[in-house]
């Protein structure tokens, strides 16, 4: 009956784009894995004290017989190793974060700070230098306080943007908004009333550093984030759903109200977490999923996973540059995904200007 | 069976809908027809259980609308929202599939032999491998169509099957408006009860077995199209002369523009 404009050309039918992303998804995650394990393995060698990859490899037994010397086990497995382990876990947190986040605003250019759990975290640290420090000098004070930080700031949030009983975006924005100012303000006024001692120490916070890493923080924070950011990526199907608006959602069964506490809490929990253990890490949450959605289109139950690993890849990568190229100085990490990630960031943008939407 | 009983539906001080009762059966399309602002999105939206009424009730197969678990729901009922919302670029078939998220059952291999069916359904196949993003106005409501259509495909066990549609020929050309409601006609035919809303009287006549006329939050009408559609009462509804000719074929109204008075004039005022 349809003979009209909706007939297709003739020709034989193109690759389903379906098709196509799948198999984009199965070698971008081989290419990332091979990636990852490369730069474990460069990693894990590179530092103040270089270790030979063979050595490396003798201890899964593929080397060339040369062992490790006590210095250079000490510096693997109480230095690199956890170090590494926590820029893997925290790449992949920042990165799941930040696409759950675009994902529950429906807005591909979301992160996490922008509703005020970073500036939370940040204040709240800073308030523990200047002056907590201190008064409660507790081992892990710094990341509990940042934690706090995060936690309060995503909670008042949260209670703004709650109007009868929904959850409002637009408000949730706005406010974190506010919030941010008004965490800068503090900030700024313990920075003015700080020493320089307790001053650098805020300024080299704020642009985050994997510096403090140790087995505690491994032991605390690994399982909060590897937690936060596996129950983000089983939601993957309710959160394509979202995609599709609230009511749509909640008329292919999704209990909306409910999915969007929960993924704002684990949202928290990965970021503030990451906050705490690190400082402020931009750019990651924003740009990974950007590039992944290039690859693989928006279906969460791609994009997901593969956030994880060139989350975890990409910070692995910025921390080992960060922590080799001025040896023995060392250069927050912050600073250079922002040094990279602001670049990388305008020139997707040029790219796909006046191309498909950026999505 | 979907049952609604005397709903009465206040937003701040305006009364948008009083005593608005209407039922609908398997396998009968339900047409709700009236002027802008007449409360039909409205009602469609308590029928969908978006929003609560102030006073009356909803009951679909037996139970209070409001006492079905959401996942349930979801398998029998579906429903096309008036403007669509998805900003990210899915494959249209990808989009077509997100319909199965409550039902997902007989694996991978089914579940692409419904998306197929639907897409043939609903003459989107041609569009299937294309970015929903880079699809045109009307392309996208069609494949949102699917979309919803994909949902309740099956019939089930569990009750009636029921399709709301919120003005779903409003981006579609001449064509597509008529195959939009075939297939509306093909899906109840099915067994399954579908309620649209339209703008068009001529479409309601051609393709509704029911039609409830809305009038300021009121209905004015309620019956087989072409007894409740009287060029009266259409007149009063909408404020201009109608004209009906129930030829040889089905009804079909216009307006009588021959009857309009002039339009005040749009020239700007003359210098004085």
């Amino acid at each position: 009956m349809l003979t009209c404009a909706s007939v297709p050309s003739a020709g034989p039918p193109p690759v389903s784009l379906d098709v196509h992303l799948n198999r984009s998804f199965a070698r971008r995650s081989a290419g990332l894995l091979v990636g990852l394990a490369l730069a474990c393995v460069v990693a894990l060698g590179l530092g103040a004290v270089p270790i030979a990859p063979m050595k490396l490899l003798g201890l899964v037994g593929l080397g060339d017989g040369a062992v490790l010397a006590e210095y250079e086990r000490t510096v693997l497995w109480q230095i690199r190793l956890p170090r590494i382990t926590l820029a893997l876990i925290i790449g992949a947190g920042l990165a799941v974060s930040g696409a759950a986040m675009q994902g529950l605003l429906r807005n591909p250019l979301a992160e996490p700070g922008l509703v005020g759990v970073s500036s939370g975290a940040a204040l709240a640290a800073a308030a523990y230098m200047v002056a907590g420090a201190g008064l409660v000098p507790i081992a892990l004070g710094l990341p509990l306080a940042s934690f706090a930080g995060a936690a309060l700031a995503a909670w008042a949030v949260l209670r703004l943007a709650a109007v009868g009983g929904r959850t409002q975006v637009a408000m949730m924005l706005l406010a974190g908004l506010a919030l941010n100012a008004i965490a800068g303000a503090g900030i700024g006024l313990l920075s003015y009333l700080a020493d320089d001692f307790a001053l650098r120490a805020v300024t080299l916070w704020m642009f985050g550093s994997l510096a403090r890493a140790g087995g505690a923080e491994l032991a605390i924070g690994a399982p909060l984030l590897l937690a936060a950011t596996s129950w983000i990526t089983l939601r993957a199907r309710a959160l394509n759903a979202l995609l599709l608006g609230e009511a749509e959602a909640r008329h292919l069964g999704v209990d909306v109200e409910s999915l969007k506490r929960q993924l704002t809490l684990a949202i928290v929990l990965a970021a503030g977490t990451a906050v705490a253990l690190a400082g402020i890490i931009g750019f990651v949450g924003l740009i990974v999923p950007h590039l992944v959605r290039l690859w693989v289109g928006p279906d969460h139950r791609r994009l997901l996973p593969l956030c994880a690993l060139l989350g975890a890849l990409l910070l692995l990568v910025a921390d080992t540059l960060a922590r080799t190229l001025f040896v023995p100085a060392e250069l927050p990490i912050g600073i250079l995904t922002a040094l990279v990630g602001g670049p990388f960031f305008l020139a997707l943008l040029l790219r796909y200007r006046g191309g498909a939407e950026l999505s | 069976m979907l049952r609604a009983i005397e709903l009465t539906q206040r937003i701040g001080d305006a009364t948008v809908l009083r005593d608005v009762s209407l039922a609908v059966a398997p396998g009968t399309v339900h047409a709700i027809l009236g002027p802008n602002g007449a409360g039909k999105s409205t009602l469609l939206g308590l029928l969908a259980g978006d929003r609560r009424p102030q006073s009356g009730s909803v009951q679909f197969n037996g139970r209070a609308l409001a006492d079905w678990p959401l996942t349930q729901l979801a398998r029998l009922r579906a429903v096309l929202p008036q403007r669509h919302e998805l900003s990210f670029a899915f494959a249209v078939e990808d989009v077509v599939a997100l319909g199965r998220l409550p039902v997902r059952r007989g694996g991978g291999a089914h579940e692409r032999a419904i998306v197929d069916a639907v897409l043939r359904a609903t003459a989107t196949d041609y569009l299937r491998g294309r970015p929903y993003t880079a699809l045109s106005g009307g392309e996208r409501a069609r494949v949102q169509l699917a979309r919803v259509l994909a949902q309740i495909w099956e019939p089930t066990a569990e009750g009636m099957r029921l399709l709301l549609l919120d003005e779903p020929t409003a981006n579609l050309d001449l064509a597509h408006q008529h195959h939009c409601l075939r297939v509306a006609r093909a899906f109840a035919a099915q067994g399954a009860a579908v309620i649209t809303v339209l703008h068009d009287p001529n479409l309601v006549l051609a393709y509704a077995d029911r039609v409830t006329l809305l009038c300021c939050g009121e209905v004015v009408a309620e019956g087989v199209p072409a007894e409740a559609l009287t060029a009266a009462r259409l007149q009063r509804v909408y404020g201009v002369p109608v004209a009906r000719h129930d030829g040889a074929g089905a009804p079909w109204v216009r307006v009588a523009s021959e009857q309009l008075g002039a339009l005040a004039s749009l020239a700007p005022p003359a210098d004085v």
